[in-house]
């Protein structure tokens, strides 16, 4: 659910650039009925482990890639799917700063278990096991300009000029005949090019341009690389490491400069304030609720405007819940009619820990609200706060005092996402109000 | 789904003036988990004459009376609720004959079944009794001063007073009520339509809406089949001039508004005028889901077309619709333009088996082969290859005849004309 201005959006993902973070919160925004899936385009051109390495140019179905965005308003993928975006898709994409990303795919690799190469070919076992039994610098010069080139050999420009230059792009040995195409499709085939390392400046941008209330903190997911502590390893391949991404580093520090030109003004200034006096009525006008014993519902399946939450668990099914968190402050936002009085209402699965239902703080547009937990059949607390709106919609802020990890890592039940309180639905009910009109109809 | 000028759509429902016709289409404009239902405010203009409820409780229920319209993208009611409506939304009337109405309402209360009356007041239970006891002309004469009064003593201009003045006008001097009422004609609707002229009427409608054509829907609660003269109507023809002096006077205006505002556009708007101004717009809204590789509308999301009845088990996953009572069934999609698609329908089953064989296709007005596909719990996936232009396709699928169930030889009344139910439809790119 994006601003009339775009018909969608598409997040092009490039290989370990913080991509699987941006993932779940991406998918919150469209229904969840319309959450793009990976297996609708399938392994037929880049992004899929055996093709990365496979000589053979892989063919695409140019149809079928057309198509996908009819299925979904947020398309993420780590193909090249720009040529068949339509016409006023919103196109994204995020870069990294080549060493860092390239490090980080070795690093991936490694976590990699035997059961995750066990259908693969040959050569591909081989590149994912050596990772753990050659140093870097040997690894990276065995794999590097072979079967690990697509991956480990300026990754990113190759990437970026395969929209325009086809997947002939696996087989091309010098990356810098790539250069100009890449630089190209960076500078004009995307409406936002993100930065890794600005992440969230990034995303910020991406909601100014969509018309979504600024970014919250999210969780980071998948990140291979714990440690940016000085690394030995990588000291040691420093000179290969630089010649993999010699035109990596050109295409970065383009990206860089049209970050800087671009989004990062809009990206650290974007607020409330802004959403709200911009695009807050537009969107959420469009987000429509259903009737639920006399009170206006809004189910997590729907797109999700607001932040402080994790994405949907049991997706794609009736029992699909969201946890508020990490941060402590989660925030919805939703239509509501202006100029009345009403009950704003929050159907809370449960809690992580049963103390934070004492420390739930409210605040409606702002100003601190009191609230009651109430019953509700099958639900551990009907939150609802009474309220009056002024405007043609609400930002309701919960504030609690801690997210919490259910258990230790390692122990049964453990879910390390820091986590306030589960909820499925959200709303509101009008509250019965004085009339002016009242007093024309006693009969 | 309207287009983007209206945030959606307000029914105001005049008893017995053929909007139980109406409703069962406008329900097809919206999702399915969104259509409006009659229990949601219950009826604010009835209760506390027909039923236990006192005037001062229902009139407290403003609360819900607006919220409704959070609920619903079209909200069809007997219930006044234009104060309630928020800004944006289409609003629209039907006015009818007042003789023909208050004949009508009389006819509609001799078909009620004793259950139907159980939980009103006595007064009222004896009111539809007396209907199939008295003539028409006691009838009116006995209850149109009592507990009929609003429902048959200009009943019009009644109604549209309370858009004004409340459950107040229920009770007054209808020609007192006359001003507020024509007044509220006026200015309180974006479209007033005639039961004479309903597909007109409905055509109208359309073309402020920005949808497809109006085609032929089905005529439901139809308390009066007796055409022509009837004795019992002229012998009550004086106390029926008697109480319609004033709702005559609003029908007359409610004509000429008609006539002024609406006539041309019910007549003249055409598949052409839709397409060419509003189509791109209303399809770019509906949004489709993957299904096996095609994108499927499932017909709980709103349906964009002609030529088929309401929904059957709305709100459930089994959840259908029947081509008919036309020939002809119409459905837009969106569809990327230039692509070579299968355009699909999933067909539940046909009314009589015979109405397979007579399937013939058109894609944005061509003829075009047409196959039927295996599909686990189908009957059949009509499935034609095409390659529409424009950013959605006008799929027709027409068949020679369609029939009730009796006419198709099954058991079981289904008096619905009906050529074959489907569930979804959509596209799957070759």
């Amino acid at each position: 659910m994006l601003s009339r201005q775009y018909r969608g959006l598409y997040f092009y993902h490039l290989k370990k650039t913080a991509g699987s973070t941006l993932s779940p919160w991406l998918d919150t925004v469209t229904a969840d009925e319309r959450v793009f899936d990976p297996a609708w385009v399938g392994p037929a051109l880049f992004g899929h482990w055996q093709i990365e390495l496979n000589d053979q140019p892989p063919s695409g179905d140019p149809e079928v890639l057309r198509a996908l965005f009819y299925w979904s308003d947020v398309i993420q993928s780590h193909k090249p799917l720009r040529p068949f975006a339509p016409a006023g898709t919103l196109c994204m994409t995020v870069l990294r700063d080549p060493v860092q990303r390239l490090v980080s795919q070795v690093t991936d690799y490694r976590r990699l278990t035997p059961a995750d190469w066990a259908e693969t070919t040959g050569s591909f076992r081989d590149l994912i096991a050596d990772t753990n039994r050659l140093p870097l610098r040997n690894y990276l010069e065995r794999y590097g300009h072979n079967e690990g080139r697509l991956l480990l050999d300026n990754h990113m420009t190759r990437s970026l000029a395969v929209g325009r230059l086809g997947p002939s792009v696996v087989l091309v040995e010098d990356a810098g005949t790539l250069l100009d195409a890449a630089l190209s499709s960076l500078e004009n085939d995307y409406d936002v090019i993100g930065l890794t390392e600005y992440l969230d400046i990034s995303r910020n941008a991406i909601c100014a341009m969509a018309g979504w209330p600024p970014a919250g903190e999210i969780r980071r997911l998948n990140c291979s690389r714990g440690s940016q502590d000085h690394d030995p390893a990588i000291a040691e391949a420093s000179g290969i490491l630089h010649s993999l991404t010699r035109f990596d580093r050109i295409v970065y520090e383009r990206a860089s400069a049209l970050f800087e030109d671009r989004h990062r003004a809009i990206g650290e200034t974007y607020d409330m304030q802004a959403f709200e006096t911009g695009a807050a009525s537009s969107v959420l006008h469009r987000l429509s609720g259903t009737h639920r014993d006399g009170a206006t519902f809004f189910s997590v399946r729907l797109p999700i405007m607001g932040s402080g939450f994790h994405g949907r668990d049991d997706a794609g099914k009736p029992t699909c819940a969201v946890w508020s968190g990490p941060a402590t402050c989660l925030t919805l936002y939703m239509p509501t009619p202006p100029n009345v009085d009403l009950s704003l209402l929050v159907w809370i699965r449960g809690y992580a820990a049963e103390r934070q239902r004492h420390q739930i703080r409210v605040r409606v547009d702002g100003q601190p609200a009191p609230h009651n937990l109430v019953q509700a059949d099958g639900y551990a607390d009907l939150l609802t706060i009474d309220s009056r709106t002024e405007r043609g919609f609400v930002r309701l802020e919960i504030e609690i005092d801690q997210t919490l990890t259910s258990v230790e890592a390692g122990s049964e039940g453990y879910d390390e996402r820091k986590r306030g309180f589960s909820f499925d639905g959200y709303g509101w009910r009008l509250l019965p109000s004085d009339d002016p009109d009242r007093r024309y109809r006693t009969p | 789904m309207l287009k983007a000028d209206h945030r959606g759509l307000y029914y105001y429902h005049l008893k017995k003036t053929g909007g139980s016709t109406f409703n069962h289409w406008l329900d097809t404009l919206t999702f399915g988990d969104r259509r409006c239902q009659s229990g949601w405010i219950g009826s604010w203009l009835m209760e506390g004459v027909g039923a236990a409820r006192t005037v001062a409780e229902a009139d407290s229920d403003t609360s819900l009376l607006r919220a409704v319209f959070n609920w619903s993208d079209v909200v069809h009611t007997h219930t006044p609720l234009r104060r309630y409506v928020p800004a944006g939304t289409l609003c629209f009337t039907v006015l009818r004959d007042p003789v023909q109405r208050v004949v009508s309402q009389v006819s509609d209360w001799r078909r009620h079944k004793p259950d139907v009356t159980d939980r009103m007041t006595s007064a009222y239970r004896n009111l539809i009794a007396d209907s199939n006891r008295l003539r028409l002309c006691d009838h009116l004469a006995y209850y149109a001063r009592q507990e009929g009064r609003w429902m048959l003593d200009n009943y019009m201009t009644r109604a549209l007073a309370a858009v004004r003045l409340g459950r107040a006008a229920l009770f007054s001097d209808a020609d007192a009520l006359l001003d507020v009422a024509l007044s509220s004609l006026e200015n309180d609707y974006d479209l007033i339509g005639l039961t004479e002229k309903s597909d007109i009427s409905r055509n109208a409608l359309c073309a402020t809406a920005g949808l497809p054509p109006a085609r032929a829907i089905r005529h439901l609660n139809r308390s009066r089949t007796k055409q022509g003269p009837d004795p019992e109507v002229e012998e009550a023809s004086g106390i029926l001039q008697t109480l319609t002096g004033a709702d005559r006077i609003l029908y007359a205006r409610a004509c000429a508004l008609f006539d002024q505002r609406h006539r041309q556009a019910g007549e003249a708007y055409d598949t052409e005028a839709f397409e060419s101004r509003h189509a791109a717009r209303v399809l770019g809204q509906q949004r489709g889901t993957w299904r096996d590789g095609a994108t499927s509308f499932s017909v709980r999301l709103p349906i964009i077309g002609s030529g088929f009845h309401g929904r059957d088990a709305p709100g459930t996953p089994a959840c259908a619709v029947w081509s008919g009572p036309a020939t002809c069934l119409t459905l837009y999609m969106p569809v990327p333009p230039g692509l070579r698609v299968s355009l699909l329908i999933w067909i539940r089953g046909y009314a009589a088996q015979r109405q397979r064989d007579q399937i013939r296709v058109r894609v944005d007005g061509h003829p075009a082969d047409h196959q039927f596909r295996s599909a686990e719990g189908y009957a059949d996936l009509l499935t034609i290859d095409a390659r529409p232009l424009r950013d959605f396709v006008r799929l027709e699928v027409e068949v020679d005849e369609t029939l009730t169930s009796i006419e198709a030889g099954r058991e079981g009344l289904d008096e619905r004309k009906r050529g074959f139910a489907f569930d979804s439809y959509g596209w799957r790119p070759d």
